[in-house]
């Protein structure tokens, strides 16, 4: 093989990106196009309703803020998790990563507390448009949380023996960005009254 | 030297972190504040420089190749596209009261 050849060769056998981050990217891309859909229709719609004010002024902002603080702190020990693979420190990371699981637990709970108060309360999905957004978007942020922290689980199980580090990076990008869309909700849903 | 980039990049994300609550704090004091269109603007101002610092510090979105930032680039214009092209029948109903 000729010197050119050799090197257009090496050039098409080396990803630019790893498969699986340019995947998870891919992915990362579809759900803003899902969260932002909805969030769209959301402000529009918001804007038509000034009376939507007073439907959020019943939502728990403590808790919300709350919810914003613990979302917040996982983010900060998966980066810490992602840091620690990186340097080859497999328990550290999967400590940090079991930590984030703890954080996605904590956000579930405190959740689950809200819905308990707003539907005993009668703010039901069906009580108007503004609790249908909200139950829709805040539900299905907390799918997305559900299976963050299954990864998280997953992944951190296998970093506890040493094994696939390098997944560690792509669960940390996944919880950060279910961590971004709950820093838009938590002001759309609960501080914009 | 290990456990001086060790305590290094940890610490970077701990300032990181701690500007983060920060922000929440400012957001949770103008929702406190009052509800006029420039303090809810401001709130929103407040979480996309959030969002802004988890892209690029956690998500390490400024050291990433173009790819990905193309990626999400596209999918947010996406999503402004899709406001800019419902913005006139939702919003600017002309004739028509709000909430018909």
């Amino acid at each position: 093989m000729t010197a050119s050849a050799t090197s257009r060769h090496a050039a098409h056998a080396a990803p630019l990106l790893p498969t699986g981050r340019l995947a998870l990217w891919w992915f990362v891309a579809s759900e803003i196009a899902i969260f932002g859909g909805a969030l769209t229709c959301y402000v529009l719609l918001r804007a038509r309703h000034p009376e939507w004010g007073e439907q959020a002024r019943h939502t728990l902002a403590g808790a919300g803020a709350l919810n914003t603080a613990v979302l917040l702190t996982s983010s900060l020990t998966a980066v810490l998790a992602h840091a620690a693979a990186h340097r080859g420190e497999a328990r550290r990371a999967a400590r940090l990563l079991a930590l984030t699981v703890l954080g996605g637990l904590v956000f579930l709970g405190v959740k689950g507390f809200e819905y308990h108060h707003e539907l005993t309360a009668g703010f039901t999905p069906r009580a108007g448009l503004f609790w249908a957004f909200y139950f829709l978007l805040t539900g299905l942020h907390a799918l997305h949380v559900i299976a963050g922290m299954t990864a998280n689980a997953v992944v951190a199980v296998g970093a506890a023996k040493g094994k696939h580090l390098g997944r560690v990076e792509l669960v940390a990008i996944y919880w950060h960005f279910v961590d971004v869309v709950w820093i838009f909700l938590f002001p759309l849903l609960y501080l914009a009254s | 030297m290990r456990d001086e980039q060790t305590s290094s990049s940890d610490r970077h994300y701990l300032i990181v972190w701690a500007l983060l609550m920060g922000a929440l704090g400012v957001s949770l004091a103008l929702g406190a504040a009052g509800h006029h269109g420039a303090l809810v603007a401001t709130i929103f101002a407040v979480a996309v420089a959030k969002a802004g610092l988890v892209l690029t510090h956690f998500m390490h979105l400024r050291l990433a190749p173009r790819l990905p930032r193309l990626i999400l680039v596209g999918a947010v214009a996406v999503v402004v596209v899709l406001y800019l092209g419902l913005l006139p029948d939702i919003t600017w109903v002309f004739g028509a009261p709000a909430g018909r």
